[in-house]
């Protein structure tokens, strides 16, 4: 029954898709308003259709319905309750229902928030855009990768459960649908930005107006990546939480041109300037966040976060190639309407600063893209196969990461149009006394390495312009110096600097040992100390714990080895104890076979690993801050770079 | 005379100097040879379990993964160089588990590749800076954009006054 | 149009380019997987020596220089079987491996089990259960586990009589597998 519903509810969303496209297609080209309002309401028969179809897989998720595949090849009975829920996207086909979901949520938000604007043509074009991109994944979801399909399930059949490491953490159920809020988002502004280009009306402000879509899909896709890197750090039991694996790097592909489109579109605002470079970067995120989706789900580049291997692969890389070629196409035949009217006076501007960062973005995107695929162009051209990893990414991004720390200081001083040395002399100085102050501090404390310390003297230099922007903010404005797109920017930068600060720390100081311990034995990592007291074996009802009980420092921690019923695999479940100047980690290697046996333990030292999710917490403070509306209200059509009129908050 | 702006100026200069002393004590300041087990761990870092998807062996549970990092503990108390370990991992399992990759040959590229793109973008904009500054500074309309503006008169001609 | 191509044109038509390239090196690409490693075949076997679990020593140079003396008919073909307790398809694989042993083949021939991350004790019960009774080598094997490229159990490796490895089996092994490599 659910598998029929399911079916059913997809297939409806299908059909009222197509029929939106060919109403809207129709309206545009007939003139026909009233064709246009009516393809858009579509919208909402789409959503109820993917609302029915989640609701219809999560049922069967939880009766444990075996009668359709995907439960059968992914749940189970031993699968702890709260886990079900979160199956759904712990899979290929359920991961494409969930996307869906999403997509659909967004196109009838898109439908309401421009209800009055329907009749545009340049509104049509956008919805034709959102339903036919609706359109491709739902049909992924009609053929290859059908989450609804029967099973025809003997008698006391219990599947093997998801993946154990996909069911023993609560992230689980929460950084797969963050990324998705994220990655979907971006389809927003990319449907605007094609609307632009086809309509040919560039000099209106639609790419500004889906600026703050843009913002909350970059705030999902940030808390997306922060909570994969945390959900890793908490159970692989090595410390690490970034590893520059291939779909963690898709993850930030569209991330690093989202945040550049962020900035650059504010120079299209004031100056009517870089719209080459907006449309490209809006285009470019949507773009990657298809690879992105492509590079999971293909296998042709090696990940622990591949799904099984299926024949979607070939589909989403089609996908993407039209997504790319359709937007080249489009700026190629507009070319001529994009020139702007106005020139980049000097570079050593606002307009500049953010310029100069696009490029800087650009360049980081490039590197982790080559670094990435790399491999495969070696493999065509002179069939061996490289690995370029870690090292190379480490030594890659590290000056590209200072040069951004060092823009995030200049930038938020430097004046529009034009700037003297004299007036940069003295924005800039009590910040450069901060990157200073924090450079000796970091020395006095004991951090050591250039690397490491020019870092640290960066993010000072950056955390002192950030600070300076908001307190004279708030000095002119009282609590409104805190919202508001640039307060809450530089609420942001002040997020990003810390998160930077720990990603810098932890990395170049972590220290790590390995301990065999009898009970009652401790070891000595550095000036910590650890002592093994003993283990104990606990059955749940999915796995059986063997958990050792490990003394940190004098607080109490439990590190267990879990071997799962289902697969027999082992999954480590590592402990920490967290400051806010340093974590250590203590993971079990191998388990106790009696009482009185040895066990190893790893122990893994890294600081300021907490900066790194405090860092983040401020980064989307700053993001929901930065959304709150300013003063000025400008209209969709109102042509870009000129006077916007300033009225009141109503 | 002490005006603001020597003042400012002086205060350049100290921080400078605080800057550079800090920088050069912390980056110089010895903190010891390089112990054998952060060699080991190093080395750990920069070479892929075999079995994995690309992890080094220094973040998998893997059997082999746990095998090799013992034996390369056991080489470097041994005295092997950093390359000779390498190589024997190179050697035995195939290129793809060094994680570094080359520095030469077509592996080369992807070192080089992301200087020459930053730079060639540099440069180009460099050039059109100069282009947008130099005597052939103004805007010239193109065709498209005459013909835009005629459209536009034509129609406001029919609205009427 | 007399006009030079815009720069905005000349960009998108390069970048354009290079999308279709991106798509066709992608499109042609299988998935990425860690292939059987094989390079030992053909190559003179690395060294295997160490103790076995029920204490004795075993050195394959032993086998190999004693069979320099002997005619051609007797000279001793070694099985090499990489193996753990804690491996599931060595279980599956350990009947036939028991057969070989007991049986052989059509030459002389010996079977020698190395294990790695394990321990004589667990090798000794999986023994005692299991049946078999040939030298398993444990403690130190990590430098023979690397030298024969082995990425994990259970994998054997067929090293004729002069020591050049004849064949590399990739997983669970057969009796008929084994008979089939062995010729003399």
């Amino acid at each position: 029954m659910n598998a029929l519903v399911g079916a059913a509810a997809v297939l409806i969303s299908l059909a009222a898709s197509l029929l939106a496209i060919a109403l809207l297609a129709v309206g545009i080209r007939r003139g026909r308003p009233e064709l246009l309002r009516a393809g858009a309401r579509y919208g909402w028969v789409v959503l109820a259709g993917m609302v029915v179809a989640t609701a219809a897989m999560q049922r069967a998720l939880i009766t444990r319905d075996f009668d359709v595949l995907f439960v059968a090849e992914n749940g189970s009975t031993r699968t702890p309750a709260l886990f079900n829920v979160a199956t759904m996207w712990s899979a290929l086909e359920g991961s494409i229902l969930l996307w869906g979901l999403v997509l659909a949520g967004y196109l009838a938000i898109v439908v309401h928030k421009f209800r009055h604007r329907l009749e545009d043509p340049l509104v049509g074009w956008a919805m034709i855009t959102l339903f036919a991109v609706t359109a491709f994944f739902l049909a992924l979801m009609v053929g290859p990768a059908d989450p609804f399909v029967r099973f025809d399930a003997p008698a006391n059949y219990d599947g093997p459960g998801p993946n154990p490491l996909l069911q023993n953490h609560v992230l689980v159920a929460f950084h797969p649908p963050m990324l998705y809020l994220g990655y979907v988002g971006f389809t927003v502004p990319f449907a605007f930005a094609i609307a632009a280009l086809v309509t040919g009306r560039l000099g209106e402000g639609w790419l500004l107006e889906t600026r703050r879509w843009t913002l909350f899909a970059w705030g999902f896709l940030t808390a997306g990546i922060v909570l994969g890197g945390w959900w890793a750090y908490d159970v692989l039991g090595w410390g690490g939480y970034w590893g520059w694996d291939p779909v963690e790097n898709a993850s930030f592909l569209p991330w690093l041109t989202g945040t550049a489109y962020l900035h650059s579109v504010l120079v299209q605002e004031r100056r009517g300037m870089l719209r080459v470079w907006n449309l490209s970067l809006v285009c470019a995120t949507f773009s990657l966040t298809i690879l992105g989706t492509f590079i999971t789900r293909s296998g042709v580049l090696a990940s622990v976060h591949n799904f099984s291997e299926s024949s979607i692969g070939a589909w989403l890389l089609g996908f993407f190639a039209l997504t790319v070629l359709v937007t080249v196409g489009l700026v190629y035949w507009r070319g001529d309407r994009l020139r702007s009217p106005g020139r980049i006076d000097s570079p050593v501007s606002r307009e500049g600063a953010f310029l100069a960062n696009n490029l800087v973005f650009a360049a980081l995107a490039f590197i982790i893209l080559l670094g990435t695929v790399f491999p495969l162009l070696v493999e065509a051209f002179q069939g061996r196969r490289i690995s370029v990893g870690v090292p190379y990414f480490e030594r890659m991004t590290m000056p590209v990461g200072m040069t951004m720390l060092f823009l995030m200081a200049v930038a938020p001083v430097l004046p529009w149009r034009k700037a003297s040395g004299e007036l940069l002399q003295r924005r800039l100085e009590w910040p450069a006394w901060a990157g200073v102050g924090a450079l000796v501090l970091a020395v006095l404390v004991g951090a050591r390495g250039l690397a490491p310390l020019l870092g640290f003297a960066m993010a000072g230099f950056a955390a002192g312009a950030a600070l300076r922007q908001l307190v004279l903010a708030t000095r002119r404005q009282g609590w409104r110096g805190l919202v508001g797109r640039a307060n809450g920017g530089m609420i942001v930068h002040l997020g990003v600097i810390v998160l930077a600060v720990g990603f810098v720390a932890s990395s170049a100081y972590l220290r790590q040992g390995e301990f065999e311990l009898a009970p009652g034995e401790s070891a000595r990592l550095g000036d910590t100390t650890v002592e093994y007291v003993g283990s104990t074996e606990i059955s749940h009802s999915n796995r059986i714990e063997d958990r050792a009980t490990v003394i940190v420092d004098g607080q109490t921690l439990h590190a267990s080895l879990e071997q799962f019923i289902g697969s027999g695999q082992v999954v480590p479940v590592p402990a920490t104890r967290s400051t806010f100047t340093e974590d250590v980690q203590v993971a079990l290697l191998t388990a106790a076979e009696s009482a009185d046996d040895t066990v190893v333990i790893r122990a893994t030292r890294q600081p300021l690993i907490a900066w790194l999710w405090t860092g983040a917490f401020v980064m989307l403070a700053g993001t929901v801050l930065s959304a709150f509306p300013g003063r000025h209200r400008r209209r969709p059509t109102d042509p870009v770079s000129a006077p916007v009129p300033v009225r009141e908050r109503v | 005379m002490l005006t603001s702006r020597r003042l400012r100026a002086l205060s350049w200069i100290l921080m400078a100097c605080v800057a550079t002393v800090a920088l050069a004590y912390g980056a110089t300041a010895d903190r010891g040879p390089q112990t054998d087990a952060e060699r080991a761990a190093a080395l750990a870092a920069s070479i892929a379990c075999p079995q994995c998807a690309g992890q080094p062996v220094s973040e998998s549970n893997a059997p082999i993964a746990e095998v090799i990092r013992t034996e390369i503990k056991q080489q470097v108390d041994a005295g092997l160089t950093d390359a000779e370990i390498r190589a024997v991992y190179v050697a035995r399992y195939g290129e793809w588990v060094d994680l570094t990759p080359a520095r030469s040959g077509l592996t080369g590229v992807v070192w080089v590749a992301p200087f020459l793109v930053i730079g060639a973008a540099v440069g180009a904009l460099a050039l059109a800076f100069a282009r947008w500054r130099g005597p052939d500074a103004e805007v010239r309309a193109s065709a498209d954009d005459i013909a835009l503006v005629e459209a536009a008169r034509r129609q406001a001609r029919r609205a009427g006054p | 149009m007399s006009e030079r191509p815009s720069a905005v044109k000349l960009i998108a038509a390069v970048v354009g380019v290079l999308a279709v390239g991106f798509v066709v090196l992608l499109a042609t690409r299988d998935a990425q997987r860690n292939g059987p490693n094989t390079d030992i075949v053909g190559q003179p076997v690395p060294p295997v020596a160490g103790v076995s679990y029920d204490g004795n020593r075993f050195d394959i140079d032993e086998v190999l220089s004693a069979n320099r003396e002997l005619a051609r008919a007797e000279q001793t073909w070694v099985v090499v079987n990489f193996f753990a307790s804690w491996c599931a398809p060595c279980r599956a694989e350990h009947p036939d491996l028991i057969r070989f042993d007991d049986q052989g083949t059509s030459c002389p021939s010996r079977l020698v089990g190395v294990t790695f991350q394990d321990s004589a004790e667990n090798v000794s019960s999986f023994f005692d259960t299991l049946g078999g009774d040939w030298p398993v080598l444990v403690g130190d094997t990590a430098s023979m586990v690397i030298d024969f490229g082995v990425l994990t159990a259970p994998e054997t490796v067929v090293v004729a009589p002069s020591g050049l490895v004849t064949a590399k089996i990739i997983g669970e092994t057969t009796y008929d597998q084994l008979s089939e490599v062995i010729e003399c």
